[in-house]
């Protein structure tokens, strides 16, 4: 039963992080949309969820807060409290003070008292509940100085009939429905029957299942939200009937409280009640029936979903054996087995994407939390900025989600510190005084894509150019293309900022931004025009476990290069090899000279074919950096492969991104372009450098 | 081996279990807990930019493993391997795993703790990386394997990988 109830609590914290996460957007999209109501009913069922759990595991605290919160929304809801920026604020702050009260409530690191009280009584103020009695249960005695208390107006007596019935899950979820009923009783008097009809006779009686159900006749002036609040606790648990009073009620009978009540019938439906669209019993009553929530999810441990992604990693890999095993035979004495094959092969392509898509999560998830960011960038710099977020259903896997969070905020930084212009600048350039940060995700094939734009002044070329010269960075006398300028900014140790401020944080740049986005299997680009703003670009795949890729063979060892990253694979004719010095040798290549880098040499393979006619180019464009022609002996075709990550027993190896188990139950290792490329502009800047000391 | 008959005498201290492999003339122990499979030697997936003591990549139950020649890995010579060579698959404490590539294993040993002494300190150490201890058996002394120094000590500075480019890359 203890652990049962930890379970639970835990199961509601981690419902409390989604529920926070979406009530934070929703405040977002209120700041920015102009049609508020569904915004406003979404943070409402956020802040709604929180206080039923909260109320149901005894969080007094993070329960009173949730209900002023909720009553505030109410008001805002009806249109009877004004939406302007001081509402906005108690909005903002509520959502921020609620997710201290949940962390109290979870890790027992006490909300500092001074914002709790704060938000609790602007709330309570703003919701006009000043008037109301305490609520039952509740922690905090009401603060002294509680302000403009008008002296309540007696409120009429009414009379309410409420028919409870547990359903079998509420002994089991640990809701004791004694409390339920003393809560009940403590809003007035009460005359409480039960009802004994449905306990089962000796053999078929369950301790753990609650038979009986009570009808509650119940004399309060407190108002019929009170009762709402109680019952909304076992909404999921028990089927709970309240009969109202005709008479008009100072709010209406609880609007909207059943807001996210779907058609869908209830699981367990008590005996001996009436259908759940029975009619009323007096013409005026309201008859309220609450049912369980609409979507059936299932929560699942990430190590459960990380055991599923493996097997069908390993699925993949023993098909893939399976299939070379097979190859050496006759397709047309052995048709049905090829036929087999080939149905298995599709089944496990689809399993593989549903397993993927099981780790998929909304980039909502990240994105929610830079409204809040750009607000407090806008205030640190004195820059105004809107910022507007597109694509944020667009669902990746949850590993990457958590871990995109670091180098997005950096970005957000880094574009309104370096790329949005003061106010001043804009209004003399001619500009909308107000930067204009976009941020967008959407799904190209197997890759997740997610821009970021400002309108800012650009990439500041001259200056990025002198920087990296001073750094060493780059040889004095190199000539590089804009876009390779703007490359630098992704060099580690790059930092255009003259002084360290607080907002681009110190050292760490672009560089762990890129590195971070490699890490997970991604890329990043940068486009930049002067004086019209700045988009960086992340490349990421839809899933971190299963790649896309080309094999190739460099003396007979299978070398794979990711897919997204190939634009094309030729054997190149002998005029189209142009030799720059014996050490390297560049490609002719639809109007452009693109830069061979030859495996065998870059790894120091022994024994692979050195005539780059002889071989295969496979032409490579890494996102942030050059082109490049990979030199491979042959291409063996394209396969989906399971990263297996080299660093968990060994290290990161530059040049590759993982390794993958082929058909053979070998290893084989898998090309990270974008560091490859690195390498060899690195080892260019060497050889100009060692030119330049030469002449 | 009788190891245990030779610390049978009366002596209550615990005994711990070592798996003893060879190289060259030399017998060393690893502690029985570390150990999780041996493999006769086959040629694994060469590793680009790495040290000469790493052989290559073994897949081991789904999981990508380095192969470490434990001769060069010692300073010694590296060893040419064949199919009588044999790989012994460790573990460290964070369920990080490497092969070991040593000439042969020869032995379940029990050993008394009392007849176990810590590394003498030689030259600070310096002469004798890699082990922990050394234990007393049949007038022989015999290196304990240091697992966890072989398995997280990759390199002298495993973080900046960049020092390990070939020279071409790394040189000027």
């Amino acid at each position: 039963m203890n652990s049962e109830e930890e379970n639970l609590k835990r199961i509601f914290f981690l419902e409390c992080d989604e529920l926070l996460a979406s009530a934070e957007q929703s405040v977002e999209s209120l700041r920015n949309d102009s049609a508020p109501e569904e915004a406003i009913n979404a943070l409402f069922r956020s802040v709604h969820s929180i206080k039923g759990g909260a109320g149901a595991f005894g969080m007094d605290r993070l329960a009173k807060f949730a209900h002023a919160f909720e009553s505030f929304m109410d008001l805002v809801r009806k249109a009877r409290a004004e939406l302007n920026e001081t509402s906005l604020d108690l909005l903002f702050d509520g959502v921020d003070v609620l997710r201290l009260l949940v962390e109290e409530s979870q890790h027992g690191t006490p909300a500092p008292l001074v914002r709790y009280e704060a938000a609790l009584i602007g709330l309570r103020r703003a919701a006009g509940l000043d008037d109301e009695p305490e609520a039952e249960g509740a922690a905090e005695p009401p603060p002294s100085f509680e302000p403009m208390a008008e002296a309540p107006a007696a409120a009429p007596t009414r009379q309410y009939k409420i028919r409870f019935a547990p359903g079998p899950r509420m002994l089991t979820a640990g809701v004791d429905p004694l409390r339920i009923l003393r809560a009940v009783k403590a809003l007035g008097t009460a005359e409480v029957e039960v009802d004994v009809s449905r306990i089962p006779d000796l053999a078929g009686f369950d301790p753990a299942a609650c038979t009986l159900s009570w009808a509650v006749t119940l004399d309060t002036s407190a108002p019929r939200s009170e009762l709402d609040d109680i019952c909304e606790m076992i909404d999921d648990l028990a089927k709970v009937e309240i009969e109202a009073p005709a008479e008009p009620e100072p709010q209406p009978p609880a609007a909207g409280k059943t807001v996210t009540v779907p058609s869908v019938p209830a699981r367990s439906p008590a005996p001996k009640q009436p259908p759940a669209a029975a009619p009323p019993a007096s013409p005026a009553a309201s008859t309220q029936t609450r049912r369980e929530k609409p979507m059936a999810t299932v929560r699942v441990d990430v190590p459960k979903l990380e055991r599923l992604g493996n097997m069908v990693g390993e699925l993949i890999i023993t098909q893939a054996f399976l299939a070379r095993q097979a190859a050496g035979l006759d397709t047309d004495e052995h048709r049905n087995l090829f036929r087999a094959l080939d149905e298995m092969s599709q089944h496990i392509r689809d399993l593989a994407d549903a397993a993927t898509s099981i780790r998929a999560q909304p980039l909502k998830v990240v994105f929610s939390r830079f409204g809040a960011l750009v607000r407090d960038l806008e205030k640190a710099t004195s820059k105004r900025i809107r910022l507007e977020v597109h694509g944020d259903s667009t669902e990746i896997d949850k590993t990457v989600v958590e871990r995109l969070s670091e180098p997005l905020t950096h970005m957000i930084r880094n574009s309104i510190d370096h790329g949005i212009e003061s106010t001043e600048a804009r209004l003399a350039a001619g500009k909308d005084p107000v930067g204009h940060l976009r941020l967008s995700a959407e799904q190209r094939g197997s890759q997740v894509v997610i821009e970021l734009s400002d309108d800012g002044a650009g990439v500041n070329r001259e200056r990025v150019l002198k920087k990296a010269i001073e750094r060493g960075l780059v040889a004095p006398t190199a000539t590089l293309s804009d876009e390779e300028i703007d490359g630098l900014i992704f060099l580690p140790g790059f930092s255009t900022v003259e002084s360290v401020t607080s907002i681009s944080g110190r050292g760490v740049g672009m560089d762990a931004v890129r590195e971070t986005i490699t890490e997970m299997g991604g890329q990043v680009g940068l486009a930049s025009k002067p004086g019209r703003g700045t988009t960086f670009s992340l490349y990421l795949p839809l899933s971190l476990a299963i790649l896309d890729a080309m094999v190739t063979v460099v003396a007979r060892q299978y070398y794979l290069i990711p897919i997204g990253a190939i634009v094309e694979s030729l054997r190149p004719a002998p005029s189209s090899i142009v030799q720059m010095d014996p050490q390297s040798r560049m490609l002719a290549w639809r109007g452009s000279m693109i830069r061979i880098l030859s495996l065998a040499k870059e790894f120091s393979i022994a024994g692979a074919v050195e005539d780059p006619t002889q071989c295969i180019l496979v032409v490579v464009r890494p996102a942030g950096s050059e082109m490049l022609a990979l030199q491979v002996d042959d291409l063996i075709g394209q396969e989906p492969v399971v990263v297996k990550s080299l660093e968990k027993n060994y290290r990161k190896v530059p040049g590759l991104s993982g390794a993958t188990i082929l058909g053979d139950g070998r290893p084989a290792l898998i090309l990270d372009p974008p560091t490859l490329g690195s390498a060899l502009a690195r080892r260019r800047k060497h050889e100009t450098q060692a030119l330049t000391a030469a002449s | 081996m009788d190891a245990h008959r030779e610390t049978s005498r009366n002596d209550a201290s615990p005994e711990m279990q070592f798996v003893s492999f060879e190289i060259g003339d030399d017998t060393f122990l690893i502690p029985i807990e570390r150990v999780v499979e041996f493999r006769i030697w086959s040629e694994p997936t060469a590793i680009p930019h790495s040290p000469e003591y790493v052989r290559g990549i073994v897949n081991i139950r789904g999981e990508i493993v380095p192969i470490y020649d434990v001769a060069a890995r010692l300073g010694r010579a590296s060893t040419n391997p064949s199919d009588r060579h044999v790989v012994v698959i460790v573990r460290g404490d964070d369920a990080r795993s490497i092969g070991l590539l040593v000439d042969s294993v020869t032995d379940i040993v029990n050993v008394r703790t009392s007849d176990m002494a810590p590394m003498p300190k030689i030259d600070g150490g310096k002469a004798t990386p890699f082990m922990t201890g050394v234990v007393f058996i049949e007038n022989r002394i015999l290196g304990v394997t240091d697992i966890e120094r072989l398995v997280h000590e990759t390199f002298p500075d495993s973080d900046a990988p960049a020092s390990l480019a070939p020279p071409e890359a790394s040189a000027g």
